[in-house]
């Protein structure tokens, strides 16, 4: 027992290392074909220089003021809205005179949509490198963490009118602590919470994911939903990364920080077709099972049997049937596999092909092992090849899920194989990684119970499932 | 008078050199037609043999060598070499063969031969490794070494009818299976429309539109698979004169034995 608990607790970076390793070998062998993401463009695994709104604000603010940007830069620096402030507006002295023009004007919609514009007077609009200036002579004081903090929650606990203009003159500054006050939705209270701060989140945002009059509880969890996937990928274009904040982003900011932070944040996520992928699994699992278990255990129990009945053929017999063994497996492709064509049968034919090829190998291997193991002396065996059923598990499963991947597409079924083929046709790097750390958890669990029957039967325990059909004879 | 045996190896042999030569020379001379269509059915099958047995050939020896490494690894136990062929094996069971088989094609980037052959041979090295590894460890040395003093055999004898028939087994199994695990790959990987090391070969012939391509291929992998299998035997056998020298135990040749 001791050893089943260290082996499962060995799961646990097991999985992290299977994690790394599939996460580098599905976005190499993908390549080009990874689904397009925001976080593609970041680097796989570690990020030595991770971007965060200082370094984006100034990036832009110098490329406007140069005249090297086009008007991409201007939209973006509109996008980034007061969050880039801190950075931007103590930087416009620096600037020579057409620069600094150049950049308050560009951050003009972000006035705009603070709602400041319309208070300056004609004036202030000759000037716009003055009104910024003075702008952050008086406001400055309001950009800080501990202020956004009470608005946020005096908006949270109450309609506020008040704080709800005043968040919206601090703009995507108070994104975070926004989002943050989000929370889970259960309650009528939590779907107006919701909708008072989603409301100030899109007008600063620019977008239109609101929670509508009246919402229930469904609607407004799925708008909740949206932002909540939204922000992790965009947090570091609105947030300085300091200190502690900085260390972890150089794995956070990564496209593997972000796939881990998505997985333990909202689980398995969606397949391709946009269907919660653990509704789906669900659903698809016993039908895989169904091909591959009993094709399996036919195989392994059936297999030596047939093949000790065939070994008693005579020998001219026994070595013809040998040499065409590859024949059963190869005819079906003859017969079944015109790809214009769905296949008839559905899951009886599908059962049937599986048999076949399952078995073919196993009976061949079964039949030359057998047969040779009649010419040594009984000194030299290795002791008789035990089959039983806890033993087939291991080396032999992905190459039976494979043959599922192909069936189930063949003849049209809904099983894992299925979902596997669809994410590797659409790229969904996420998905496939997902599906190798299940496949990785399913194989280990099965070893380890395995071991376990293995060792209580006083067999030699084995780390691995391996057939050893073969291991003490020839061909 | 040769042995319905001895008269299987000699045909299959014949067999697989008539074969290797049909493809080889005619995939040199003829033109490759795309896609295999019946009146270009002879060059299609040509060229598609050439690129299924060079593949098979690669990967029999990348997992020959690369499994019977990492099984004398595996032989430790408890040690860094068990702990390494162990991960590769969670690594490589994690996620179907042809998705990890198409994978690595997609590393290898604009030579999707190899990596078609390292994906395949990779996956195959691993099991010669487990084979391998748990064939050696779960030998009898005392009954073998008590077996081969009572007939006065030498260290080489012993090691030569005794330990490399043994171990040589999985590697062969192995590389008899190389044809089948090859073309199963070509064909799974044709049938999804995924790039596999080829544009041509006999497990992509085996799920094209046409039955008689289809057929066509279904019977070249079978002829050779068998024939591979059964040329395999006169090599696995150990002691060659064994098969010259028929005895009661064929194991132990019943030629002249070198005494100590």
């Amino acid at each position: 027992m001791r050893d089943a608990v260290r082996q499962i607790l060995r799961i646990v970076p097991l999985l992290f290392v299977v994690s790394i390793t599939a996460f580098a070998l599905v976005s190499v062998g993908l390549g080009e074909r990874v689904k397009p993401e925001v976080t593609n463009e970041l680097p796989l695994f570690a990020n030595l220089k991770p971007v965060d709104v200082r370094a984006v604000s100034l990036e832009l603010m110098n490329a406007i003021a140069q005249k090297r940007a086009d008007r991409g830069a201007e939209r973006r620096l509109v996008e980034l809205g007061s969050a880039a402030f801190p950075f931007v507006l103590p930087s416009l002295d620096a600037l020579n005179p057409n620069g600094r023009e150049l950049v308050a004007r560009a951050l003009l919609p972000v006035a705009q949509r603070m709602g400041i514009w319309e208070q300056a007077d004609a004036e202030q609009k000759a000037s716009l490198p003055q009104f910024w200036q003075r702008y952050w002579q008086d406001r400055a004081i309001d950009f800080r963490p501990v202020v956004v903090k009470r608005l946020t929650e005096r908006l949270a606990e109450h309609d506020s009118p008040l704080s709800e203009r005043e968040l919206i003159q601090l703009d995507t500054y108070c994104l975070n602590e926004l989002l943050l006050r989000l929370r889970s939705i259960r309650t009528a209270g939590d779907i107006k919470r919701a909708e008072r701060l989603l409301r100030v989140a899109a007008h600063v945002a620019d977008k239109d994911w609101v929670v509508p009059p009246n919402a229930d509880l469904a609607t407004t969890r799925s708008i909740v939903k949206k932002w909540q996937d939204w922000w992790p990928s965009a947090r570091s274009r609105f947030m300085p990364l300091d200190g502690p904040l900085r260390v972890v982003a150089l794995v956070a900011e990564t496209q593997y920080g972000k796939w881990l932070g998505a997985l333990l944040r909202n689980g398995m996520g969606n397949d391709v077709h946009g269907e919660a992928l653990a509704r789906r699994l669900w659903r698809a699992t016993p039908t895989t099972l169904g091909l591959i278990l009993p094709s399996l255990l036919f195989a392994h129990v059936l297999g030596p049997r047939l093949a000790s009945w065939l070994r008693r053929l005579p020998q001219r017999l026994r070595l013809a049937l040998l040499s065409l063994w590859f024949l059963p497996v190869a005819l079906p492709f003859v017969a079944m596999f015109d790809p214009r064509e769905r296949q008839p049968g559905g899951f009886a034919g599908a059962l049937f092909l599986m048999l076949i090829w399952v078995m073919a190998p196993v009976v061949w291997q079964e039949l030359a092992a057998q047969t040779k193991a009649q010419e040594l002396p009984a000194s030299f065996r290795v002791g008789h090849p035990q089959h039983s059923p806890k033993m087939l598990f291991g080396m032999e499963l992905p190459a039976v899920l494979s043959l599922s991947v192909l069936l189930e597409l063949l003849f049209g079924l809904e099983g894992v194989g299925r979902i596997v083929a669809e994410a590797l046709h659409a790229g969904d790097r996420n998905q496939l990684v997902l599906l190798a750390l299940l496949g990785t958890l399913c194989s280990s669990l099965l070893r380890i119970a395995s071991d376990l029957a293995i060792k209580r039967s006083r067999r030699v325990a084995r780390l691995l499932i391996v057939r050893d059909s073969s291991a003490d004879v020839t061909l | 008078m040769r042995t319905p045996r001895q008269l299987a190896i000699r045909a299959s042999i014949a067999t697989l050199l008539l074969i290797g030569s049909v493809v080889f020379w005619g995939s040199l001379l003829l033109p490759l037609p795309l896609p295999p269509t019946q009146p270009g059915l002879l060059q299609a099958w040509c060229h598609a043999g050439r690129a299924t047995l060079g593949a098979c050939l690669g990967v029999a020896i990348f997992s020959t060598v690369v499994g019977t490494a990492l099984g004398l690894l595996n032989l430790g136990e408890g040690g860094p070499g068990r702990t390494l062929v162990r991960g590769l094996t969670d690594l490589a069971t994690s996620l179907p063969t042809l998705v990890t088989v198409a994978l690595l094609v997609g590393t290898a980037g604009k030579n999707p031969f190899w990596g078609f052959v390292a994906g395949v041979g990779s996956l195959r090295a691993l099991e010669i490794a487990h084979q391998f590894s748990s064939t050696l460890s779960n030998l009898k040395p005392e009954g073998a070494a008590q077996e081969a003093r009572s007939r006065k055999l030498g260290v080489w004898a012993y090691t030569q009818r005794y330990l490399l028939p043994q171990a040589s087994v999985p590697v062969l199994t192995s590389v008899a299976l190389s044809l089948p695990a090859v073309v199963g790959m070509e064909a799974w990987l044709g049938f999804l429309k995924m790039p596999s090391g080829s544009s041509l070969s006999w497990g992509q012939m085996l799920v094209a539109p046409d039955a008689l391509v289809r057929l066509l291929g279904a019977l070249s992998v079978a002829v050779t698979a068998g024939a591979v299998f059964v040329g395999l035997r006169s090599l696995a056998s150990g002691d060659r004169r064994a098969a010259s020298h028929p005895s009661r135990e064929p194991g132990l040749a019943a030629g002249k034995e070198r005494s100590r």
